[in-house]
């Protein structure tokens, strides 16, 4: 009886209801967005507090560091800012720019859940509001596009420290743009010398084929007097070096959705032509992506990061600019629909 | 101490605590960071290093199956054998102390961050010095109950894992030096194999099914190192060498990737509870080791008392304020006393081989 006496004290006094803060008293962060203008950090934070029913508050500061403005945040709210459910975070292109270390203070803090979503932004502009959770939309907008049309990917914040530690890999953005107080997810884009590169969405569905990385989507073949419309069933990339070669063969199974070239897909001869042009086409994508990221030598499809893992003694020799890249695609028709023609 | 009478089984359930426990908090991030890509290799050397520790341990554990191991050192090594329990004791006491100083600092600084690490350390020496309190066969009890909760959370970790596997990130393979592997895949078979010289807890003659002990000892700790193997193998696989290689505790970062069907995210402070009881298991084992051999020196009522206050003690003035000791820097401590006990159990099987040539 004594043990169980003297155990229940210690529970008492020891337990993890030290320091413990009710539900109400804390301040949910769920988006963030940060800008670093004159040497200082400039943070505006999207809150849900969760009291009656939920409210979103908004506020801003700016401080040396990450730890300090939020530091100087809670003067401003009777509540304990609390990160561990952070969905969004936004940056602006300066961060980018001047190379600014902030995702540190995520990497450090314990509370910090690592699984949230980076976003970049031209300027720190106020695109929080009041009335609705805009971290909380954003988060479904980017589940869905990835998902459905492929054409945007989301980039979690440790994916963010995986790419930026790996040898031979940068990092493309998923692109926010903000016009006349709409929000719009753009496409992936990446910064060299302050200039901005937006990939468009032929440039991304190449991207993803190369990465390995598709799940489903649409591309137009243009033919004669007409577009060919093919899905993507599946895509499968191998890559090769050998002597400063990269050999990158392409296999793609796809069936046809819509059709309005003048072919009959019924008759082989025309089918296979039809293939042929797809091919051409799909090679010249492929070709212009990697030559985007020859042009401004920032290697967001990994090619370096690939030699580094397969060939390491020759990464040293590595520039990406005297690579010899020979593409070569090989694409498959299961399918041309129910119709023969 | 009284007649104790377990299976096979129940004993070996010690096997996995004892092996797994201090991989996860302390070995793994100093493992990545010398042998890097190649630690898959290193610990697959290791673990065949590992089965000579393990063969040596089993070894002295059989012999003399009627007799606990103090009675057994008083054979061997007639009126000095208590200077040689009390080497034993004192290092499996510092063992302890560093088992539960280890998962302190990972609770306080990643479970408890607000609360004070003193009473973190408080509520970890009460709880095992509670259970180690208990007879060893009730301790088996907690270990296999202990063991089966572990294993399930294990299997939902590895399943989510599973599909953020990359295979890329297991190269390259040739930037290690052989010198890195061989070093770490050595440690790693001291880490692994000497905390499972604490069976010697019980004697032989407790199990009722002995003969089938060595069998069942050989197969638990091969079902030890697989569990190893994959959680490093999902570490390495889902984040990289240079990631894992950022974070102290990388086994228990990387469950912050887990999300199951787009809405049960956050579960590392439940996923990562394999290593907690794991840890917990491995310290009260060890400090029933030192609670039941201590009898011997000292037969005092205040004997576990005093051991828990030195503890707690010797936690605070050794390691609070040192942040070497956070780092991975700690993996020195725990070799050297490993060492000490392995060299005690190969001491004792050459008089052991000596005086029966004799004979």
């Amino acid at each position: 009886m004594k043990k169980i006496i003297i155990i229940f004290i210690f529970l008492f006094f020891i337990c993890g209801c030290n320091n413990q803060v009710e539900i109400n008293n804390i301040a949910v962060i769920t988006g963030m967005i940060i800008d670093f203008k004159n040497d200082e950090y400039n943070v505006t934070i999207e809150t849900i507090v969760s009291e009656d029913d939920k409210k979103i508050k908004i506020f801003k500061e700016s401080g040396s560091s990450i730890d300090e403005v939020l530091a100087k945040l809670s003067k401003t709210s009777n509540k304990e800012l609390f990160i561990s459910h952070l969905k969004t975070l936004i940056i602006t292109k300066n961060i980018i720019n001047n190379n600014i270390n902030f995702y540190d203070y995520f990497l450090r803090n314990p509370k910090s859940k690592l699984n949230f979503n980076i976003y970049l932004i031209d300027n720190d502009i106020d695109i929080f509001n009041e009335n609705e959770s805009l971290s909380l939309y954003l988060d479904d907008l980017i589940d869905y596009n990835t998902k459905t049309f492929a054409s945007s990917e989301n980039l979690s914040f440790i994916d963010y420290i995986y790419k930026l530690y790996e040898p031979g890999l940068d990092i493309l953005y998923p692109k926010l743009n903000y016009n006349n107080e709409n929000l719009l997810l753009n496409n992936l884009s990446f910064i060299v010398d302050d200039e901005e590169i937006i990939l468009n969405d032929i440039d991304f569905i190449s991207f993803n084929i190369l990465k390995n990385n598709i799940n489903k989507t649409n591309f137009n073949i243009d033919c004669d007097n007409g577009i060919l419309s093919l899905a993507l069933n599946s895509s499968k990339t191998k890559y090769n070096y050998h002597n400063n070669n990269l050999y990158i063969d392409v296999n793609i199974d796809s069936f046809i959705n819509s059709n309005s070239c003048n072919t009959n897909l019924s008759d082989n001869e025309s089918l296979n032509n039809l293939i042929n042009i797809s091919k051409i086409q799909i090679k010249n994508n492929l070709i212009n992506l990697i030559e985007i990221s020859k042009k401004y030598n920032y290697d967001f499809l990994g090619i370096g990061n690939y030699i580094y893992k397969h060939n390491y003694d020759e990464y040293n020799k590595f520039d990406l600019n005297n690579l010899n890249i020979i593409v070569n695609v090989n694409l498959f028709i299961s399918s041309i629909g129910e119709t023969r023609k | 101490m009284s007649e104790n009478k377990i299976n096979s089984v129940g004993l070996s359930s010690f096997i996995y605590p004892l092996s797994c426990a201090t991989f996860y908090g302390t070995f793994s991030s100093y493992m990545l960071s010398i042998s890097k890509t190649v630690t898959l290799l290193s610990l697959i050397l290791g673990y065949f290093f590992s089965l000579i520790i393990s063969f040596l341990i089993l070894k002295l554990f059989n012999a003399f199956p009627n007799l606990y191991l103090h009675e057994k050192l008083k054979n061997v090594y007639g009126k000095i054998y208590k200077i040689i329990l009390f080497i034993l004791i004192s290092c499996s006491f510092m063992i302890y102390t560093l088992f539960t100083y280890r998962l302190t600092s990972f609770l306080s600084s990643h479970y408890l961050v607000d609360t004070n690490k003193i009473f973190i350390l408080m509520l970890c020496l009460i709880l095992t010095g509670y259970i180690a309190d208990k007879s060893p066969v009730i301790i088996t009890r907690i270990t296999t109950i202990l063991l089966f909760t572990s294993f399930t959370v294990y299997l939902f970790n590895i399943f989510t894992l599973i599909k953020y596997i990359n295979f890329e990130n297991y190269l390259p393979f040739t930037n290690v030096s052989i010198f890195n592997v061989i070093k770490s895949s050595i440690i790693f078979s001291i880490y692994f194999s000497s905390p499972l010289f604490f069976i010697n807890l019980f004697k032989k003659n407790n199990l009722t099914d002995n003969y089938k002990f060595n069998k069942i000892f050989f197969f638990s700790n091969f079902i030890s190192f697989v569990l190893i193997f994959i959680s490093l193998f999902v570490t390495l696989g889902v984040f990289g060498i240079n990631v894992s290689n950022l974070f102290d505790y990388p086994l228990y970062i990387v469950l912050k990737k887990i999300e199951v069907l787009n809405f049960l995210d956050s579960i590392e402070n439940f996923s990562i509870s394999i290593w907690l009881l794991l840890s917990l298991s491995a310290s009260f084992i060890t400090l029933s080791f030192v609670f039941n051999n201590i009898k011997i020196l000292v037969n005092n009522n205040y004997n576990k008392y005093i051991i828990l206050i030195c503890s707690f003690i010797l936690s605070y003035f050794l390691f609070f304020d040192n942040n070497l000791i956070e780092t991975y820097s700690y993996v020195i401590y725990p070799i050297i006393l490993f060492l000490i006990i392995i060299l005690i159990n190969l001491i004792t099987l050459i008089i052991l081989k000596i005086k029966k040539e004799d004979h």
